[in-house]
Order: C-alpha cells, then sequence, then structure tokens
C-alpha cells in the first residue's frame, strides 16, 4: 500500500516538474518574443532617427538643407557695422586689414570661425580696423562659382556675411557641394540679402572685374597661399603679416603695433 | 499572501541587474548632462581626443533643432524612469529605450568615425555606457524574475 502511495506522489511530483518545465520553457519563448518585438521597435526607431539627423550622401555641410549653421551667430557678428562691397568696416578707420582668401580653403574657414569674430568686435566695431575681403579661385571651379555669388552679395553690402556663412557650412574641397542650391540655400541664410537678384549678378561684369581685381592685387603683392594677411595705416603701402599662427591674438599683436604708430 | 510573496520576490532577485542599470544611467546623465551644458553654453568641452569641438559643431550635432547631447540626457533619464515601472512592461520598456539610445549612439559613433572624422571621446564614453545598459537591461528582461529560477506561475508557494 505504502509503495503505491509512494508511487502515486512520485509521478504527481514527476507531473508538477513536467508541467513546471513547461511553464518555464512557455515564459521563456515569451520574453524572447518579447524581446524580439522590443529589438524590431529599436531598429525602427534608430533607422527613423539616422534618416532625420541628415544623413543623407550629399557631400556638403548642409545635410538636408534644414539647417544652416552659424547664421545667426553671423548675423549678430555683422549687424550695425558698414559695409561698402568688399569693405567692412568704418570708410575712415585708420588701419586697414586685407585677407586674401579661398571660399574652399579650410584653413580660410577655420580663420573665418575661429579668428574673424574677435578681430571684428575687438577692431572692426570699435572704428580702429578695416577689412577687406579679397577671394582668390586656386581651388578651382568651386571656388570661382563660390567667389562670383559672394561679391555679387557684396553688391548689395552683405559680402562679409556671405563668406563667414559659407566657411561656416564649408563641405570638402573640389567634392562637387558648391552647387547652385547651396550657394543659394548659404544666400538665404544672410539676413537681408536679395538672393536671386545676387545669383543673377553674380556672372555679371561688375562681378567679374572685382575677381580680376582681386587675382592681379595677388599677383602684384606675390600672394601664393591662402590666407594671406596684409594690413597698412591710412593710404600707405600694403605689407604682409607674417604669421606664427592663424589666430586672433597673432593678428591682433599686429593691429596693435600699428594702432601703437610703431608700424 | 501568495500572490504577495511572489510579488515580493521579483524585484529583490532582480535588484543587482536594476541597480547595476541605474548607476550607468547615473553616469550617462553626468556625461550627457555635461555636453548639454557646453553645447547651450558655446564653450569647447574639455578634450583629450581634440576633435569633441568638430563634432560639436558638426550638422550632426542635432537632431531636428535639439542636441543630441539633450537627447542623450532625456535617454538616460527615460531609463531611470523605467527602472521605477514592475514587472515585464517595465523590463521591456527600459530594454527599448536603451536599444535605441544604444542604436543611435553606434550610429553617431560611425559618423565620428567616417563622415565628421574626428572623436568625441565623451560621446564614445556615453555611447559605451548606453551600451551597457542596453545589454543588461536585455539581460534583466530575459532573465526570470527569480534569478533563472523556474517563474512563478501561480501555485509557487502553495501547499
Amino acid at each position: 500500500m505504502s509503495s503505491r502511495a509512494d508511487e502515486k506522489q512520485r509521478r504527481r511530483e514527476e507531473r508538477e516538474r513536467r508541467e513546471q518545465q513547461q511553464a518555464a520553457s512557455d515564459t521563456r519563448k515569451q520574453r524572447l518574443w518579447l524581446l524580439g518585438g522590443v529589438a524590431v521597435a529599436a531598429i525602427a526607431v534608430v533607422a527613423v532617427l539616422a534618416l532625420v539627423s541628415g544623413g543623407d550622401d550629399s557631400p556638403d555641410g548642409l545635410g538636408d538643407g534644414s539647417s544652416l549653421n552659424a547664421a545667426a551667430e553671423v548675423d549678430e557678428l555683422f549687424a550695425g557695422i558698414p559695409q561698402d562691397g568688399i569693405t567692412l568696416g568704418d570708410p575712415d578707420a585708420p588701419i586697414t586689414l586685407v585677407e586674401f582668401a579661398d571660399l574652399q580653403c579650410p584653413f580660410c574657414a577655420q580663420f573665418a570661425r575661429d579668428a574673424i569674430p574677435t578681430l571684428v568686435r575687438d577692431y572692426v566695431r570699435t572704428g580702429d580696423v578695416k577689412m577687406d575681403l579679397r577671394l582668390l579661385t586656386f581651388l578651382g571651379p568651386e571656388s570661382m562659382r563660390a567667389a562670383q555669388v559672394t561679391y555679387a552679395a557684396g553688391l548689395q553690402d552683405l559680402a562679409w556675411q556671405y563668406a563667414d556663412l559659407f566657411f561656416n557650412n564649408q563641405g570638402q574641397e573640389g567634392s562637387g557641394y558648391v552647387t547652385e542650391e547651396f550657394l543659394r540655400e548659404i544666400g538665404e541664410g544672410v539676413d537681408g540679402l536679395d538672393v536671386d537678384a545676387a545669383l543673377e549678378q553674380s556672372t555679371s561684369a561688375e562681378v567679374d572685374a572685382l575677381i580680376k581685381r582681386s587675382e592681379s592685387a595677388a599677383q602684384t603683392l606675390g600672394v601664393s597661399s591662402t590666407p594671406s594677411f596684409f594690413v597698412r595705416r591710412g593710404e600707405g603701402t600694403l605689407e604682409e603679416i607674417q604669421l606664427g599662427e592663424l589666430s586672433a591674438e597673432a593678428v591682433g599683436a599686429e593691429l596693435d603695433r600699428l594702432l601703437d604708430g610703431d608700424g | 499572501m501568495t500572490a504577495e510573496q511572489t510579488a515580493a520576490r521579483a524585484p529583490s532577485a532582480a535588484r543587482p541587474l536594476t541597480i547595476a542599470i541605474a548607476v550607468l544611467a547615473v553616469v550617462g546623465i553626468g556625461i550627457a548632462g555635461y555636453l548639454t551644458y557646453v553645447h547651450f553654453e558655446d564653450i569647447e568641452p574639455v578634450c583629450t581626443t581634440g576633435g569633441c569641438a568638430k563634432v560639436q559643431a558638426s550638422e550632426y550635432s542635432e537632431l531636428a533643432g535639439v542636441p543630441v547631447a539633450t537627447i542623450g540626457l532625456v535617454g538616460y533619464l527615460t531609463v531611470l524612469a523605467t527602472l521605477i515601472v514592475p514587472g515585464e512592461l517595465g523590463r521591456a520598456a527600459t530594454a527599448l529605450v536603451a536599444l535605441i539610445g544604444a542604436g543611435y549612439s553606434g550610429y553617431l559613433t560611425y559618423l565620428e568615425l567616417a563622415v565628421i572624422d574626428a572623436i568625441c571621446q565623451w560621446c564614445v564614453a556615453s555611447a559605451i555606457v548606453m551600451t551597457l545598459v542596453a545589454i543588461l537591461a536585455v539581460v534583466r528582461l530575459l532573465r526570470d524574475p527569480g534569478g533563472g529560477r523556474p517563474a512563478p506561475d501561480g501555485r509557487m508557494g502553495e501547499p
């Protein structure tokens, strides 16, 4: 009798163990399905995020074109400073700083981002210095097209904003990013610029003459690389600044020297 | 009382994983919080890899106008919040948020290497933290509340 009871007990335990194992197995399966669902949902969300974050294959620095870098900063930097063509600052400023730049040159862009804001705030806005922007086209047809539109913006006295915004959104040199669409987007980021007019005038004889003037000035002064900087006091002759480093401090030291009358 | 006992067992058994995730999330909040701060203060982050400012200034540093550092911060806070939600729903939510975070961090790390061509140590650190959170969250989701023992099926504790 006892052995039958034992056997019954053993079978019941066996059945309970099997049921428990089955339940555990069901739970595991259920969780794996749940994990699968979670993983699929996560992949879908990441894919959407990647698409939204401007990861298109265009080689420009604008991504999906929805976000220009630094448009507000550029607007603020130059706001209220007189501008005439390629010249930024008070026409009566005692010192002139001339920058030769190529819009595709990465060091020019670096200088625009790191040094120009300080120089504009500390020297141009104070009326001590005016700055001339001479654009060169060393780096090919894309540089030429960019220079044309910048000078055309200069006809509306907005060349510095256009160039600065271009530098802040500069792409890989010679990669084909300087499309008409890119040039238009930069223009649309410049507060107050009539973009249609600028694009139309970019191939005008007036703009062409400005580019030729920059090229001949560069030739006369022996400019072989960009960015290159020259200074002069009043209507004196331009002298090249030899910079140990491309920084606002280095250029500022030269400007201070001239302002102190040592030049 | 059985159900209460069972309910009481589950959180205590899963606690080491939950605590580990919470600690990692707090570390992540520190990193993402710092990057959010430098973004809005417009200052350069402390950087030994030299590429942090370039990464921060790139077009990919924002998603629909929101800094990705801020999105990361919200992600870590959401991970912490889901840890409070009890049961399978809470564990699934933690895993979902962490997997999205890890996947997106992985994508951003790829962009740093392949597109932006600069490495931001803070971003990589955050990607590693989020990946660890995701691994632990998946383990936590798969593991039984009883720490690997069969799941309580309602009959547990019955005579």
